[in-house]
C-alpha cells in the first residue's frame, strides 16, 4: 500500500516538473529551416505563374471582404471618360496621364518606356522646382503642378511631353564580357506653356501592385531597425527613411513606403493621388482638379469607391517562388547573400499582429527590400528631391515577383525609367551605396552569374 | 479433370479482370500531347482567327468606304452587317488575350469601353484633319468598335444614312481604316516578320522562348481562356446585372451584347477543343487523357453556356432589368464552368504536365 502511494506522488511530482517545463517555454519564431521558401508573401502567397500572376486575391477575406475587394478590382480596370451622361458625375481629366488605372499597372503589373516616338502609356514625368511647399512635398511647377500631363479631352491642350533617345555604351565584366547598357536623354516638346529653366523632373514607370498590403502591415520599428543613416556600422550602405506628409490624416512625419522615392505614406494616399494626378478624378483627399483653368473642388469619386481600391490594391497576393530547391538557384541566392545584394534588398519580414484584419497579419514575408532610401550614384540619379529623398536617393524596390515580369508583362525592362532590359544591365546600373555589390557581381565567373540571374528569376 | 480446368480457367480470367488496371500515362504520352497542343494552338487557333479579324476588318473598311460615296440606306446596312461580321471575330479572339495583344497595349485600341461621346463631339467639332497619325494619337475612347458601332447605328440602333454629316462620315471612314491597321499589326506579331509569338509558344520550355516550361504556356492558354470565361460572368453580364444599369452594356447601340457573349464563350469552346481552322490538339486532349468525365463536364458546360447566351430574344440591355431571373441564372452557369475549369483543369495541367 505504502509503495502504491509513493508510485503515485513520484508520478504526479513527474507530471508536475514536465508541465512546469512546458509551460516555461515562450513561443519561438520558426528558424530559416522550417519556413517554405515559396511563399514570399506568407499567407498571402499565390501559386500561379500566368500573366495574371499578380492579379490574385489573398486568401481567409470574409464574404462581405471579397465583394469589397471585386468592387475595387472593377473600379480598377474601369475607363474613365469626361463627364457626360452616362459617366455619372465622374470625369476624365481635363488633363491626365491615363483614362485607367489598369493601363499603367498592366495586368497589375510594371509599366514600360515607349519605343522612342511612341506615346508614354504606362511612365510619367514628376515636375518640381527646388524647394519645398508647406508640407515639405517637391515645390509645383506654375502651369504644370508636379507631374507632367501628356494626354487631355478634346478640346484642352495636353501639358505636353517628353522625347526619348538612348546613348548607348558599354561596360566590361571581370573576363571581359561587354555588358550593352543605354542611357536615356528626354528632352521636353510640345509644351503648351513655357517650362521654367529651373525645373526638376523625375521619370517613373508604373511599379506592379501586389503586396502592398503586406508592406503597410510591417511595423515602423521594424522597417527603422534596418536604417542606418550614417553608417554606423562601416558597411557602406547607409539606409535612410523618408519622411512625408498624410494627406488623408493630414500630418507630417510618416514613414514613407511606398513608390520609387517611398514619398506615399500609405496605400490609401497612394490611390488617390493616383486618382488626381494621373487619371484627373477628384476625391474627398484631392477634391481639386489637378492644374487646369476647369477647378471647381467637387468630388467625383465617393470615400466608399476610395476605400474599394485601397481594400483591391491592400488584398492583392504575392506570387509564389519557383523551383527553390534547384541547385543552380541555391547557388545564385548564396552569390546573393555573399555579394551584398542583401543588405538593402532584406530578404525577410515579419507584418504585425493585427487582429482586426488577420489575413495580413503576423505573417513572415519575402520582399527583398528595406523600404529606405539609398544613395544609388550619379547614374541613376534624377536630381529631384521628395521630402527626405535627395536627388540621388531611391527607395529599395521589392524584388518579389520580379521572375515574372516577362510573362506578366511582357517585358524585363527595369528600374525607375526602364532603362535596364534585363537583370544583369539593371544590376551594372547600382552605383553610390551598391557600388561595392556591383563590383562584386562584376568578378563572378559567367556560370555564377547566370547562378545568379535563375535565382532572380526564381523570386 | 476438365471440371477442374473449367475452374482453373474461371479462375484465371477472373484474376487476370480484376488485375486490369486503368491505362497508364506515361511521360512521354504527356509530351506528346502537350507539344501538339502548342503547336497546334498558333497554327489551328491564333493565326487564323486573327487573319480573319484582320481580313474582316478589311471588309468593314470597304463597306464603310462605299457607303461614305454612296450614302443610301443600304450601304449603310452592308456597312452595319459588316460590323457584326467583325465583331464576331474579334470576341472569338479575346479568349486569348495574351501575348502581343497585351504585352504591345492593343486591346485599348480595338475595344475601349464606354466611349466617349462628348469628345466624339469635340472632335467632331475641331477642324482637324483625321489623318492616320491623328486617329493613332486619339485617346482609346474614341477609335476602335464601339465609336463605329456608334457612328454606324445610333443610339437606339436606327441610324439613317441621311442622318450622318460628311464629317462623321470622315471619322467614321478613318476610324475603320485604324481599326485594319491594328487588327492586321495583332496578326503580323504572331508571324515572323513580326515578333514570331507563335514560336514563342510552339518552342515552350526552350532557351528561345519567354516560357520556360510547357507547362507553363500551358497554364497561359488555359488562364487566358477562363479568363474570358469569368468576364463575360462577372464583368459584361454581371455589373451591369448588379447595378441595374444599361449604360454599362458594351454593345448598346448595334445590340449586339448576347452575340458578342456567345461569341466569347465559343471562342473559349474553340480554344479548349482547339478546332477553328481544322482540328487540332486542344487542352481537351489532355485533359481526356487523364479525366474523360471532367472532359465531359468542361464540353457540356461550355455547350451549356453557349446556348443559354444564344437563346435570348429580349436585348441584354432591357432583359437586366425584365428578365432578371434568368440573367441571374445566366451569371451562375457562367460561374459553375469557371470554377470547373479554375478548380479542376488547372490542377490536372499542375499535376500532370512535368515541364
Amino acid at each position: 500500500m505504502f509503495k502504491t502511494k509513493i508510485y503515485i506522488y513520484l508520478a504526479f511530482f513527474l507530471l508536475a516538473i514536465t508541465s512546469i517545463i512546458y509551460s516555461c517555454r515562450k513561443p519561438q519564431p520558426f528558424d530559416d529551416e522550417n519556413l517554405d521558401e515559396r511563399m514570399s508573401g506568407g499567407d498571402c502567397t499565390a501559386f500561379d505563374e500566368s500573366a495574371g500572376a499578380f492579379g490574385n486575391v489573398i486568401g481567409g477575406l470574409s464574404d462581405e471582404d471579397t465583394r469589397v475587394h471585386d468592387l475595387g478590382d472593377g473600379f480598377f480596370e474601369k475607363t474613365f471618360v469626361p463627364v457626360s451622361a452616362i459617366s455619372l458625375g465622374v470625369g476624365l481629366g481635363p488633363l491626365f496621364n491615363q483614362v485607367t488605372c489598369v493601363r499603367c499597372h498592366i495586368n497589375e503589373g510594371r509599366g514600360t518606356p515607349p519605343m522612342p516616338g511612341q506615346p508614354y502609356q504606362s511612365m510619367f514625368f514628376k515636375l518640381s522646382l527646388p524647394g519645398v511647399d508647406d508640407y515639405g512635398a517637391p515645390l509645383s511647377v506654375p502651369g504644370y503642378g508636379t507631374q507632367l500631363q501628356d494626354k487631355s479631352i478634346a478640346g484642352v491642350n495636353a501639358e505636353g511631353t517628353m522625347q526619348l533617345a538612348y546613348n548607348y555604351f558599354t561596360e566590361k565584366l571581370a573576363d571581359g564580357t561587354d555588358i550593352s547598357l543605354r542611357q536615356p536623354v528626354y528632352q521636353f516638346v510640345n509644351l503648351y506653356t513655357a517650362m521654367p529653366a529651373n525645373v526638376l523632373y523625375s521619370p517613373r514607370v508604373a511599379r506592379p501592385n501586389f503586396g502592398m498590403g503586406l508592406i503597410e502591415a510591417i511595423s515602423e520599428e521594424s522597417i527603422l531597425s534596418h536604417a542606418d543613416p550614417n553608417d554606423v556600422n562601416g558597411d557602406g550602405v547607409s539606409g535612410r527613411p523618408n519622411y512625408v506628409y498624410d494627406y488623408i490624416t493630414n500630418k507630417s512625419n510618416c514613414l514613407g513606403r511606398i513608390g520609387w522615392k517611398a514619398a506615399v505614406p500609405n496605400i490609401k494616399n497612394q490611390v488617390a493621388k493616383a486618382l488626381n494626378e494621373d487619371i484627373g478624378i477628384t476625391t474627398s483627399i484631392f477634391p481639386v482638379e489637378y492644374e487646369t483653368t476647369q477647378q471647381g473642388g467637387k468630388i467625383e469619386l465617393h470615400d466608399s469607391i476610395v476605400t474599394a481600391l485601397t481594400f483591391y490594391m491592400k488584398t492583392l497576393a504575392v506570387p509564389a517562388r519557383r523551383n527553390v530547391k534547384d541547385e543552380t538557384i541555391k547557388l545564385g541566392q548564396k552569390l546573393f547573400k555573399v555579394s551584398g545584394c542583401v543588405k538593402c534588398h532584406v530578404d525577410k519580414h515579419e507584418t504585425s499582429t493585427d487582429v482586426s484584419f488577420k489575413p495580413l497579419s503576423a505573417q513572415i514575408i519575402r520582399p527583398y527590400s528595406d523600404f529606405l532610401l539609398h544613395d544609388m550614384g550619379a547614374g541613376l540619379a534624377d536630381g529631384r528631391p521628395e521630402f527626405d529623398a535627395t536627388g540621388y536617393e531611391w527607395r529599395t524596390p521589392p524584388l518579389w515577383g520580379i521572375g515574372l515580369t516577362q510573362r506578366v508583362n511582357g517585358n524585363t525592362n527595369f528600374l525607375h525609367d526602364g532603362r535596364a532590359r534585363n537583370y544583369i544591365e539593371a544590376i551594372m546600373w547600382h552605383g553610390g551605396e551598391a557600388q561595392s555589390a556591383k563590383d562584386n557581381f562584376k568578378k563572378l565567373s559567367k556560370e555564377e552569374r547566370d547562378a545568379l540571374v535563375k535565382f532572380l528569376d526564381s523570386l | 479433370m476438365k471440371k477442374y480446368l473449367y475452374i482453373i480457367t474461371l479462375y484465371a480470367i477472373f484474376i487476370s479482370v480484376s488485375c486490369n488496371k486503368k491505362p497508364v500515362v506515361t511521360e512521354p504520352d504527356v509530351n506528346k500531347v502537350t507539344s501538339s497542343i502548342l503547336n497546334d494552338f498558333p497554327t489551328h487557333i491564333a493565326e487564323p482567327i486573327l487573319l480573319d479579324l484582320s481580313n474582316k476588318a478589311n471588309d468593314l473598311k470597304n463597306a464603310i468606304q462605299t457607303f461614305v460615296i454612296t450614302s443610301t440606306d443600304a450601304n449603310l446596312l452592308a456597312a452595319q452587317q459588316s460590323w457584326y461580321g467583325t465583331r464576331q471575330i474579334w470576341e472569338q479572339s479575346e479568349s486569348f488575350l495574351f501575348g502581343p495583344v497585351a504585352d504591345k497595349g492593343l486591346d485599348p485600341s480595338i475595344d475601349d469601353w464606354p466611349i466617349s461621346y462628348t469628345e466624339i463631339d469635340s472632335v467632331l467639332k475641331s477642324s482637324n484633319v483625321f489623318s492616320a497619325t491623328y486617329i493613332q494619337g486619339l485617346n482609346t475612347t474614341l477609335k476602335g468598335f464601339h465609336p463605329i458601332e456608334y457612328m454606324l447605328f445610333g443610339f437606339g440602333g436606327n441610324r439613317k444614312a441621311n442622318e450622318l454629316t460628311s464629317r462623321e462620315k470622315d471619322y467614321l471612314l478613318a476610324l475603320a481604316e485604324n481599326l485594319k491597321l491594328v487588327t492586321t499589326q495583332m496578326y503580323t506579331e504572331w508571324q515572323a516578320q513580326g515578333s514570331n509569338f507563335s514560336l514563342q509558344v510552339k518552342s515552350a520550355g526552350t532557351v528561345n522562348s519567354k516560357y520556360k516550361t510547357r507547362k507553363e504556356a500551358l497554364l497561359e492558354i488555359a488562364n487566358a481562356m477562363i479568363g474570358i470565361i469569368g468576364e463575360v460572368g462577372e464583368a459584361k453580364i454581371g455589373e451591369p446585372y448588379t447595378a441595374m444599369d444599361s449604360m454599362l452594356e458594351e454593345s448598346p447601340f448595334s445590340g449586339n451584347s448576347w452575340k458578342d457573349f456567345a461569341m466569347n464563350i465559343k471562342g473559349a469552346k474553340n480554344v479548349y477543343l482547339c478546332n477553328y481552322s481544322g482540328n487540332g490538339s486542344g487542352l481537351h486532349a489532355l485533359t481526356e487523357l487523364y479525366n474523360k468525365s471532367l472532359d465531359l463536364k468542361i464540353t457540356q458546360k461550355m455547350d451549356a453556356a453557349y446556348s443559354n447566351l444564344n437563346a435570348y430574344s429580349t436585348k441584354f440591355g432591357k432583359a437586366i432589368y425584365n428578365e432578371r431571373p434568368a440573367v441571374e441564372s445566366t451569371v451562375q452557369l457562367l460561374a459553375d464552368l469557371k470554377n470547373i475549369l479554375e478548380n479542376e483543369l488547372i490542377p490536372l495541367i499542375q499535376t500532370y504536365v512535368k515541364n
